[in-house]
């Protein structure tokens, strides 16, 4: 079974964080993640990615609300979980 | 009357022993275990057994990380034997098949437990660590068609897609159903087999509690499954998947594709007596349906790869429906049990063993029990293999018994391809 790293989220950017996760379900090197990239184009289809965001409100401690737009690409992730990324730094 | 012949084109398996099938085999000849002592579980909840897990199984190596990770551990075993086989039989080129073909083309697979490792986890995220929301994959993959219906995407498959879920007999009826499949003329290609992932610590307490599993006689866990001996003292829980691909005769050849054996013969019987106690008549039944449909006489049959778990009451009951069966002939045909090497891989074990059986009729060599020091009595009157195995067979036509809890029993009979 697969084990879930916590990550310390001390100057941790959410690119950074959002990388991490997608290197558990995506089959390119973490340093091609770039905000650009198409998530269909590296696999990561509707299911992939509500596990993603599971995976990323385990490592933020903060629940993302329901009705947002679906993320297309990379940097559509970093803009969704970055205040609450933020919010979860200033309360460590 | 004529009909429809069905040929096993592709093998494919992860296994205790790995994932090649000619390593397999080679180590069930050399009557090899890989029965280890193992700790299943995690944190407060851990439990020591004999078990014959795949150790070395990398699913994100063998899938890819975007695949293995939408997949239970029963899925990926699922979708790697599968592959192995998919490439076994020549199919991997695009092309391989017509479009009706694959179109037609069906997905018979069995499991007895299902994504039971991601049912386990759920538990654990909810009742121990008190979490309110779980995976949004959880369904996807613990339910018991996940393995079937991944492997109907990665080939193309759109006929039929079906799980059985019939205990120890789940694969060994998937591969059945898949010989009826071709005869019918539904489909000239169908992918069967199973898959099974089940060493979770609160599957594996169930069967502690069944007083069923092993105990080693001497600290080694590979002497612990010892079938048809005297000493004999339960079953090692095991896990894996394995997939053959059936493909209709004609169309075999006519594509040049090597052919392993023949699956001749399927039979299939219920107890209806008791959900444990195996009962000689209802397995006798399906035994006597299996050589009718391969059109067979008790006298053509070389080996019988037994479904012989080592329990004490489970291995002389098959051994009375064999003799049954067999008559005057039980003396001389080959019988053994290579759950003693592999262990029992529950709803994969029909699998994983009806491939066994086609390597023992294309080789011409029959593997051991491994452990067998002395027959138990009630165990006697056929040619136990014990040791290492045999070569240089005469073997045309092998059975594999698959015998199931709740009383469901599968007969696959497997002719050397002419």
């Amino acid at each position: 079974m697969k084990v879930k790293q916590v990550l310390p989220l001390n100057g941790l950017s959410a690119l950074e964080l959002v990388r991490q996760a997608l290197s558990h379900y995506a089959d390119v090197a973490p340093e091609l993640i770039v905000p650009e990239v198409r998530l269909d184009a590296i696999g990561v289809d509707s299911l992939t990615l509500a596990e993603l965001l599971f995976e990323l409100e385990d490592q933020i401690g903060l629940t993302i609300p329901e009705g947002r737009t679906a993320p297309h690409l990379v940097s559509d992730i970093v803009r969704l979980i970055e205040p609450y990324l933020e919010q979860a730094q200033a309360a460590a | 009357m004529s009909r429809r012949r069905v040929a096993v084109t592709g093998l494919g398996l992860v296994c205790p022993f790995g994932s090649d099938a000619d390593a397999l085999f080679a180590a069930l000849m050399r009557g090899e275990s890989a029965v280890r002592e193992e700790t299943v579980g995690e944190g407060d909840h851990t439990l020591t057994i004999h078990s014959a897990a795949c150790r070395d199984f990398d699913a994100a190596a063998a899938l890819g990380r975007s695949r293995a990770a939408v997949m239970d551990r029963c899925s990926q075993l699922a979708a790697a034997a599968a592959s192995s086989a998919w490439h076994d039989a020549g199919l991997a080129a695009t092309g391989a098949l017509t479009a009706e073909v694959q179109e037609s083309g069906c997905v018979l697979w069995g499991t007895g437990a299902g994504g039971t490792q991601t049912l386990e986890r759920c538990y654990r995220e909810l009742f121990l660590r008190d979490r309110t929301r779980i995976s949004p994959l959880s369904v996807v993959q613990g339910m018991n068609n996940a393995a079937a219906s991944h492997l109907a995407m990665m080939f193309g498959l759109g006929g039929a897609c079906l799980t059985y879920s019939v205990a120890c007999a789940s694969s060994a009826v998937a591969v059945g159903e898949g010989l009826r499949r071709i005869r019918s003329g539904d489909c000239q290609v169908v992918l069967v087999g199973g898959s099974e992932a089940a060493l979770p610590y609160a599957l594996v307490k169930a069967w502690e509690s069944l007083q069923v599993l092993a105990t080693s006689p001497d600290g080694d866990a590979s002497h612990a499954c010892r079938p048809f001996d005297n000493t004999r003292s339960g079953l090692v829980l095991g896990e894996g998947a394995a997939a053959l691909v059936l493909e209709d005769w004609d169309h075999a050849c006519a594509r040049g594709a090597r052919i392993h054996a023949e699956l001749a013969g399927y039979g299939s019987s219920c107890d209806h007596a008791h959900l444990t106690m195996p009962q000689a008549e209802g397995q006798l039944r399906a035994l006597r349906a299996a050589l009718r449909d391969a059109r067979a006489d008790p006298g053509d049959i070389g080996y019988v790869n037994a479904h012989g778990t080592a329990t004490s009451e489970g291995d002389p009951v098959e051994i009375s429906a064999m003799r049954s069966l067999l008559g005057g002939h039980a003396a001389n045909v080959a019988i053994s049990s290579t759950k003693s090497m592999h262990g029992h891989l529950m709803g994969a074990s029909g699998a994983i063993e009806a491939l066994i059986t086609v390597k023992a009729v294309q080789s011409g060599a029959v593997p051991p029990t491994a452990n067998l020091a002395q027959v138990d009595p009630a165990c006697a009157g056929l040619d136990h293999v014990r040791g290492t195995g045999r070569t240089g067979v005469r073997l045309h036509l092998a059975l594999s018994n698959s015998f199931a809890f709740g009383g469901s029993n599968a007969v696959l009979a497997f002719r050397r391809a002419a």
